[in-house]
């Protein structure tokens, strides 16, 4: 499965909380948990490119997991 | 097709022929059973209490073993000290999974509870485990203990990494059957097992006064909603005079805790929560805390075997959880 580049503003979007999906995937919610926190407490845009990119790296690297399948389709609205 | 797994309670010697045959095992066992085993292709805790097929057991003289898959690509063991354990994600299979053990009470097992999630590449390959412990009657007299090929460690990690073939996965599940009361929102100052402090509602509090007052019962943990999975840090201690709290997990800075509701039927509800297809899970655990709270002894939990154990491990610490990785068939890209 194609995972858009960690620069897509959506990953920005869910790290940040304007988005908020519901995720299926175990392990992305055990991480996203920790990275909300992590922006919350410092909102600046390099933490939160970092963060956006972490989130990136999980699901490319879960990308043939069928649960992070269906999240990475509700993160880009398709 | 999902791998078929064997999980099963052995006598020593049927273990030492298990050993013998060279593929990789899981153990759990009490420590003077898991001493007599040779070196081999196997790592375990100590922890002489197991969900077996036919329900929660104690057994001193056997050990529980998991047999990986036939199809595994391969397994190697590790053992971490303290400063290496930080880069066990980078230490994973490409495509796989890893069992790690840590003994309870240790430093290593504290500051993976504590560290864990800032771990490099934390959460992006699937991590189990459980901490080790020891007959409840030891407790204070006999220290928990992790094997490694045979050799015995007080102060380290010892994990499996397993990796997979092309065509297969490993996905880490929990069940959980606490949820969020709609009661008070806690949450803590600092990341800790040990609090004095809490914000009740933002309004800040002695936390064990809090408890007292408020009558929680302290067999129910504190709950964090993980974008809707629930995630307990259950209670140790509450040391009204001391104004002290002690959890078996820490309590991380900003997360939002409240008490978790009240469960009537405990084997009701993780038979109901079970997932499906439990003969393709490679490996779980239950908590130590659910065996005696819930009352688990000689009741069944779903088919779902494993050791019962002082601390779970999916991605990071958790409590009063039972976890489970499984192996699932994946559809080629083709």
């Amino acid at each position: 499965m194609l995972v858009p580049p960690a620069s897509n503003e959506a990953w920005n979007n869910v790290v940040t909380g304007k988005t908020n999906p519901k995720l299926e995937f175990f392990a992305a919610k055990v991480l996203l948990a920790r990275l909300v926190l992590v922006v919350k407490r410092d909102p600046a845009a390099p933490t939160v490119q970092t963060c956006a990119k972490q989130l990136f790296e999980l699901f490319s690297t879960n990308a043939h997991i069928p649960s992070a399948q269906r999240d990475i389709a509700k993160i880009f609205g398709s | 097709m999902r791998c078929t797994v064997k999980k099963s309670l052995l006598s020593v010697a049927d273990t030492i022929k298990k050993i013998s045959e060279g593929r990789p095992l899981l153990l759990a066992g009490d420590e003077e059973a898991l001493k007599q085993l040779p070196r081999g292709a196997w790592i375990a805790g100590t922890i002489p209490y197991f969900m077996t097929e036919s329900g929660g057991s104690s057994s001193r003289d056997q050990v529980f073993v998991t047999e990986l898959p036939d199809d595994v690509a391969g397994a190697t063991l590790h053992v971490y000290d303290e400063s290496s354990i930080r880069r066990i994600y980078d230490d994973m299979p490409e495509n796989g999974f890893t069992v790690v053990i840590l003994p309870a009470l240790t430093p290593i097992h504290g500051s993976f509870a504590t560290d864990a999630p800032t771990y490099h590449r934390f959460a992006t390959r699937p991590l189990v485990g459980w901490i080790s412990g020891v007959h409840l009657t030891d407790l204070g007299k006999v220290t928990p203990k992790v094997f490694a090929n045979g050799q015995v460690y007080t102060d380290k990690a010892v994990a499996l990494h397993v990796a997979l073939p092309a065509g297969k996965a490993a996905e880490v599940g929990i069940v959980n059957i606490f949820s969020q009361s709609d009661r008070d929102t806690i949450t803590f100052p600092t990341t800790s097992f040990k609090v004095t402090d809490a914000y009740v509602n933002g309004e800040k509090r002695n936390f064990a006064e809090y408890v007292k007052a408020k009558g929680l019962d302290s067999k129910l943990p504190l709950v964090a909603d993980y974008y809707g999975s629930s995630i307990n840090v259950s209670f140790q201690s509450v040391d009204a005079d001391k104004g002290e709290v002690s959890f078996y997990a820490p309590v991380f800075s900003d997360v939002v805790y409240k008490h978790a509701a009240g469960v009537t039927d405990y084997v009701s509800e993780f038979t109901t929560n079970m997932p499906e297809h439990a003969q393709g899970i490679a490996f779980a655990c239950n908590c130590i805390l659910n065996y005696l709270y819930s009352d688990l002894e000689g009741k069944q939990t779903g088919g779902i075997t494993g050791p019962i154990t002082f601390g779970e491990i999916a991605y990071q610490l958790l409590n009063q959880t039972l976890v489970y990785v499984t192996i699932v068939d994946i559809p080629s890209a083709a």
